[in-house]
């Protein structure tokens, strides 16, 4: 948990820090004062998580070391020398560890099943998405999987609350709302009913910035509509048709495990289909380890070398961060080093980008021929 | 098997992985490190045939292998000729180098790698640049008009295994000294906490 770092936890706390200082509007704090702020990146998310990240950042702050707000402030060349980073590391990941033992012991209500609370909690897949890349994608991706738990008890209000929550604080889950919608058919006017409570906490919260072009400007700025719109075949963007059509099974489908394999499926797709950030992978991530608990080993190796690509695909990036970048904490010099990127620049005639795009196609291939075998099998 | 030799297995797992992430992967992987340097001048000198600049350093790690200058090249423009010399304490030159004026940004740092040389802590050397460019005003390097110090960055590295371990260790304690010790307490404390707990 503390020893490894990536750039994302400090540039998201630089902005929560505000709060603290009494600055309602993020958005049009930094608008007006880009040209004096040391992080010039403007604000790219929710105004929910600006106030729920910025509460926790003041509720937090008497555990901070002392340097901890020189460091958020120091984006020069002595960024990463800082001794006490494992313990800004240990601190900041706090709210994390929480939200995931809450997502193990979420798991282990659903599924009552002893061996999925202990996959979630040592697997290395959640390990590095919670605690090396220290993205707060557990928190929504949590309230979803809370949100699930509830509508599989009957329970809608709570439901499409908790999920309203998720989607205030990142539009994603919007995705798992038709999942939801009809997971029970018998339901359905019940669900009409209550759904609306799913988008209330996301209206509330923006409803004060609509008239901000600065708040636009973050907002748009963040870039996930347009990666999921990227890829296309004769200008038909390929993942909403396959998502409709995974929606269109899932309606149908009589299975007992029919919300997992819709997501599995989604996420299949998704991953060869969009330019993701390797923190995305946490949205379905909770949703998809009952497969591979539950499967024969053939099942387990396809899981195996899907997740081995996922991971050589993300090394491939040019961003040592996301390599060596991660041990900063244990020594500054590991941003020097080689990343596979340069490696095989310096040492091949090879474009590192064209390895990259390759494997990001056969994950594709993957991706369809497994989102078509488990809608088949379930 | 008894809960005590469970939390001592753990314990002696948890200290190899720390280990492995302190000890064992920077020893491996990080020979090279950064030296002494000069970070902090903002304005720029002209560099042409009528100014060349000397600076010298105290080499603070044994084997200097990299030394880097801040130069400007506005507009890209400039085609002109850059020479660097590095020089002892007697000032032979102990390695050379140049460069066209193509491969200066505006402005950016200019990296020149060597093989490292047998020097000691505590050896001086001279940092020489100058260039052949006739007219006045189309490379700059960022300094000090007054002393003429110029922006520099130095790195050495470790020529063998047991040095580059030495290396490490010393940063790793200097580390160890430099953090709250409050909070190294509390870290240590915790870690035992949670295998205890974990146990029970």
């Amino acid at each position: 948990m503390p020893f490894f770092y990536h750039p994302d936890i400090k540039s998201q706390l630089f902005h929560m820090q505000y709060l603290s200082h009494g600055v309602l509007n993020i958005y049009d704090f930094v608008d007006k004062n880009k040209s004096n702020l040391p992080y010039t990146n403007i604000y790219v998310y929710l105004p929910f998580t600006y106030y729920f990240f910025g509460s926790v950042d003041f509720i937090l702050s008497p555990l901070y070391p002392n340097d901890l707000y020189q460091w958020l402030n120091d984006w020069g060349e002595a960024q990463n020398n800082y001794p006490n980073m494992i313990f800004f590391m240990l601190v900041l990941k706090i709210p994390y560890l929480v939200f995931d033992l809450l997502t193990g012991y979420i798991l282990y209500k659903i599924y009552k099943n002893k061996k999925i609370l202990y996959f979630w909690l040592f697997n290395p897949i959640s390990i590095y998405l919670i605690y090396i890349l220290g993205n707060f994608d557990i928190i929504p991706a949590f309230l979803t999987l809370l949100s699930f738990y509830f509508i599989k008890n009957n329970k809608q209000f709570w439901s499409y609350l908790t999920i309203g929550f998720a989607i205030a604080l990142k539009m994603y889950p919007i995705m798992f709302l038709p999942f939801l919608f009809f997971y029970d058919k018998k339901n359905i006017f019940k669900n009409t009913k209550y759904a609306v409570f799913s988008l209330i906490p996301l209206i509330l919260t923006i409803l004060p910035f609509l008239k901000q072009k600065s708040f636009y400007d973050s907002f748009f700025g963040s870039g996930l509509t347009q990666k999921i719109l990227e890829y296309k075949i004769s200008g038909l963007p390929i993942f909403p048709v396959l998502f409709i059509l995974i929606l269109i099974v899932y309606y149908f489908s009589k299975s007992k495990y029919k919300f997992e394999t819709a997501i599995l499926q989604t996420f299949l797709i998704f991953i060869g289909l969009v330019n993701f950030h390797p923190q995305w992978i946490m949205w379905f991530f909770p949703f998809i380890i009952i497969f591979f608990i539950n499967s024969k080993i053939k099942n387990k190796i396809f899981f195996i070398i899907f997740f081995a690509l996922i991971f050589a695909y993300i090394i491939l990036f040019n961003d040592n961060y996301l390599t060596w970048g991660h041990l900063i904490p244990i020594d500054s010099n590991f941003i020097n080093l080689t990343s596979p990127y340069q490696l095989i620049n310096l040492k091949t005639s090879i474009n590192p980008s064209t390895i990259q795009k390759n494997i990001h196609n056969l994950l594709l291939l993957l991706g369809i021929i497994g989102s078509y075998y488990y809608g088949k099998n379930n | 098997m008894a809960k005590i030799t469970k939390l001592l297995i753990s314990i002696i797992i948890e200290v190899s992985f720390l280990g492995l992430l302190f000890i064992i992967l920077p020893t491996i992987f990080i020979w090279e490190r950064p030296g002494v340097f000069q970070t902090s001048f903002e304005k720029i000198l002209p560099l042409d045939i009528n100014h060349s600049y000397t600076q010298s350093f105290i080499s603070d790690r044994n084997n200097l292998n990299s030394v880097s200058v801040l130069l400007k090249n506005p507009g890209l423009e400039s085609r002109d000729i850059v020479y660097i010399e590095i020089q002892n304490n007697n000032q032979e030159t102990l390695r050379s180098f140049s460069i066209s004026g193509r491969s200066i940004e505006d402005p950016g740092w200019l990296n020149f790698k060597f093989p490292p040389l047998n020097s000691k802590k505590g050896d001086i050397f001279l940092l020489k640049i100058s260039s052949n460019s006739q007219k006045d005003n189309l490379l700059y390097i960022y300094g000090d008009p007054n002393t003429q110090n110029i922006n520099f960055k130095t790195t050495f590295t470790a020529k063998n295994i047991k040095e580059s371990f030495k290396d490490n260790l010393n940063k790793q304690i200097n580390n160890f000294k430099s953090r709250n010790i409050f909070y190294s307490v509390i870290f240590l404390l915790l870690l035992l906490l949670t295998n205890i707990f974990i146990l029970i």
